[in-house]
């Protein structure tokens, strides 16, 4: 092989031996074959750029004939645009032999009938002395198309994500935001420019970071592709963002996770509706509750009223006729016995009122004392509007947990609230204050109100806690009896002092939970 | 009429108030009729009675303020003492605005009861002594003929006897002849006595 190596590299190329022309000749035939087996089209240029050889794929790909194109420029095989674009005119020009001619490049050939299609064009020269050049065309319509269709798809995808109403980002395995969408950007206050430089740690609320890490590594983990969960966010402004979470994990060819779309369910609003709701039906359920209590109470008092008035219209009819001197015995012993009558059927509608209260069990749980205190004071917000009455409140700095009825216990401080407000219907505005405090006292967590009214009155003070009692219009007389005896079922204190300025403050304590209830 | 006594009208629904009130009533002397509802007591009331009412104002069927306008209607001037339970002040304060003496809360104090009762008594007896009064003058001056109506008409207007015979053509002696007679006829003694009999009946 040496020896011929070297022989050849000795001898000038036009003088071939005869079996090196036989070589030659074969491999034309060779060439020939190739050429008409090829499944590209392929094209055989003179240094002019005319078509000397035009195969059968070709032939196939443009319509045309060998016999109609030999001898031509292979401008006849290129759509207008291209004949006059660098590309195109290097193959017109191919005697320049530029060197970047050869090489593929794409471009746009024209078929017989005039219509056009996209083909991608190798050129590559022939070395001999006469320069040809070599062309392989092959058709790449399809592949065109699918480029065309993948753009679009893109395009919409993007647009879709982009304008999307529903928050989307991409995240990777690290954590990183790789992309937000608007949406995205606009529920947890940053810029797009912010949002993808931080990582879903900095983004969620930190409680739920545990959660969120050990579903995403299930996730990866290849248990589903799809996961749905409720977490919180932290927006750039420090509040909180609860909202439901739609991730899907992005695989490659061999399954091996990529990144996670996640898609977002803000429950801001739906969770403010349904606090509104909650709290519309609490107040509405409250107003009932006061409503029934007041029927209630109006006709017990008649009830009780009735019999009370009867006897005490007997008692004093009898007494004064034994003044003057004209009751007989029968009179007398009638009369006891109507008084009686009387007193047992006063009696009977006590006993129908004891059985009524009795249905309710008093529901003890474990409260923040503070928490009650909030709600009334949510309960009495609009009250104290209408009466311009400015409310201001003091809690114990941790929670001060007691043993009770929630609901009485928030009838007694609403009732202590609506008195305050009552107290200071004559008082002028900018002096209308209430002060609600809750204390912690030795094993008592005490509750006070202070109220700038108009006080109580040495006569008022011992029927206080009666009931029925009230100095009010439209009073019913039962509040502070009613709570008086709630706040003793509970084992605190209920009591009032005056304040030295003016006004008073009605307090109530209940025993303080310790120990192990915590 | 006048001789006979008054009597305090109980209305009331409930069986054991009504009897207590009226044992109450009528263990000072006072006479007492009860009746269970506005229309037992409408059957048999008539506006020549005398005394006054004791109306519950909340009462099944007719209401005690259904029964007052009733009774105003028919002109009576029965004086209503209301019995008013809790809470029912607004319709107290209604009741008085249509001309009811006094209202008492239940539960009441007896002697409050009574005073009021006594009040609407005096009341009552007050105006039918006025009512009596006028219809008394009335009658006098019915009594008067045409000429003595005349002269005393005028002689109420201050005329002198010599002007009221100028003025009615007589002669001086003929006008003192008939205003004695209007003096005795009207039982007056004196010129006031008269224009105030005059008054009363224009009031």
């Amino acid at each position: 092989m040496e020896a011929e190596i070297d022989s050849m590299a000795l001898q000038p190329a036009p003088s071939r031996s005869p079996v090196a022309e036989e070589r030659a000749r074969l491999t034309e035939a060779e060439f020939s074959a190739l050429l008409d087996a090829a499944v590209d089209g392929i094209v055989i240029l003179d240094a002019e750029g005319r078509i000397e050889g035009f195969n059968a794929s070709a032939e196939r790909l443009f319509g045309f004939s060998p016999d109609e194109v030999m001898g031509r420029n292979v401008g006849l095989l290129m759509s207008e645009a291209c004949r006059s674009d660098e590309n195109g005119s290097l193959v017109l020009r191919a005697p320049t032999r530029k060197p970047d001619l050869v090489g593929s490049r794409e471009l746009v050939a024209r078929r017989r009938d005039g219509s056009t299609f996209p083909v991608e064009l190798a050129v590559g020269e022939v070395r001999s002395q006469v320069p040809r050049f070599v062309g392989i065309i092959r058709d790449i319509s399809e592949r065109k198309e699918i480029e065309r269709r993948l753009t679009q798809r893109e395009h919409e995808l993007r647009l879709t994500i982009e304008n999307a109403p529903i928050p989307i980002a991409t995240v990777g395995l690290d954590g990183v935001v790789l992309s937000a969408n608007p949406s995205f950007c606009k529920m947890l206050g940053y810029t797009q420019r912010e949002i993808v430089r931080m990582t879903f740690h900095d983004l969620t609320f930190p409680d739920d970071l545990p959660l969120t890490v050990t579903l995403m590594e299930e996730a990866l983990r290849g248990e589903g592709d799809t996961y749905t969960y409720q977490k919180r966010y932290v927006h750039k402004d420090g509040r909180v963002v609860h909202v439901v979470l739609h991730n899907g994990v992005v695989r490659d060819e061999q399954g091996r996770p990529e990144m996670i779309v996640v898609q977002v369910e803000d429950l801001t609003e739906r969770m403010k509706a349904e606090e509104e709701a909650r709290e519309h039906r609490e107040r509405l359920a409250h107003v009932d509750r006061l409503n029934v209590m007041g029927e209630m109470a109006a006709s017990i008092a008649h009830e009780i009223n009735q019999p009370l008035s009867a006897i005490a219209n007997y008692t004093n009819a009898a007494y004064r006729r034994v003044s003057a001197g004209r009751l007989d015995g029968e009179k007398l012993s009638a009369s006891l016995m109507k008084i009686d009558e009387q007193a047992q059927r006063a009696g009977e509608v006590v006993r129908r009122l004891r059985n009524l209260v009795k249905k309710r069990e008093s529901q003890r749980e474990l409260l923040d004392i503070n928490e009650l205190v909030r709600d009334s004071l949510r309960l009495a917000e609009v009250d104290a509007r209408i009466h311009d009455v400015v409310v201001e409140a003091s809690f114990t700095e941790s929670p001060s947990r007691v043993l009770a009825d929630p609901v009485q216990i928030e009838q007694v401080i609403l009732n202590l609230l609506r008195n305050a407000i009552d107290a200071m219907g004559m008082v002028s505005k900018d002096e209308s204050r209430l002060m609600v405090r809750t204390e912690e006292r030795d094993n008592f967590v005490e509750v006070s109100v202070c109220d700038r009214g108009t006080g109580i009155t040495k006569v008022h003070e011992k029927h206080l806690f009666e009931p029925f009692f009230t100095t009010k219009v439209a009073g019913m007389g039962m509040g502070l009896s009613i709570s008086h005896s709630i706040v003793s079922a509970h084992g605190g204190r209920f009591w009032f002092t005056r304040n030295p300025e003016r006004g008073v403050t009605f307090h109530f304590s209940l025993p303080k939970v310790t120990g192990w209830l915590q | 009429m006048n001789d006979s006594a008054p009597t305090i009208f109980v209305v009331d629904d409930d069986d054991a108030v009504r009897d207590s009130l009226s044992d109450l009533i009528d263990s000072v002397g006072l006479e007492v009729a009860t009746y269970p509802s506005a229309h037992e007591f409408l059957e048999v009331y008539n506006n020549a009675k005398r005394g006054c009412l004791v109306l519950d104002i909340r009462m099944p069927g007719m209401s005690g303020l259904e029964l007052q306008e009733r009774l105003n209607e028919r002109g009576s001037t029965l004086p209503i003492v209301f019995i008013t339970g809790h809470g029912d002040v607004p319709m107290a304060v209604e009741a008085m605005k249509r001309g009811a003496v006094d209202f008492i809360q239940k539960p009441f104090r007896d002697q409050e009861l009574l005073d009021r009762i006594n009040l609407a008594l005096e009341q009552n007896r007050r105006r039918r002594a006025a009512e009596e009064t006028k219809q008394d003058i009335a009658e006098r001056i019915s009594s008067l003929t045409r000429r003595e109506r005349e002269v005393m008409d005028m002689v109420i207007q201050g005329k002198a006897n010599k002007v009221i015979a100028i003025d009615l053509g007589l002669s001086q002696r003929t006008v003192e002849v008939h205003r004695a007679h209007v003096m005795d006829k009207m039982k007056a003694r004196t010129l006031a006595e008269l224009v105030r009999m005059n008054t009363t009946l224009e009031r």
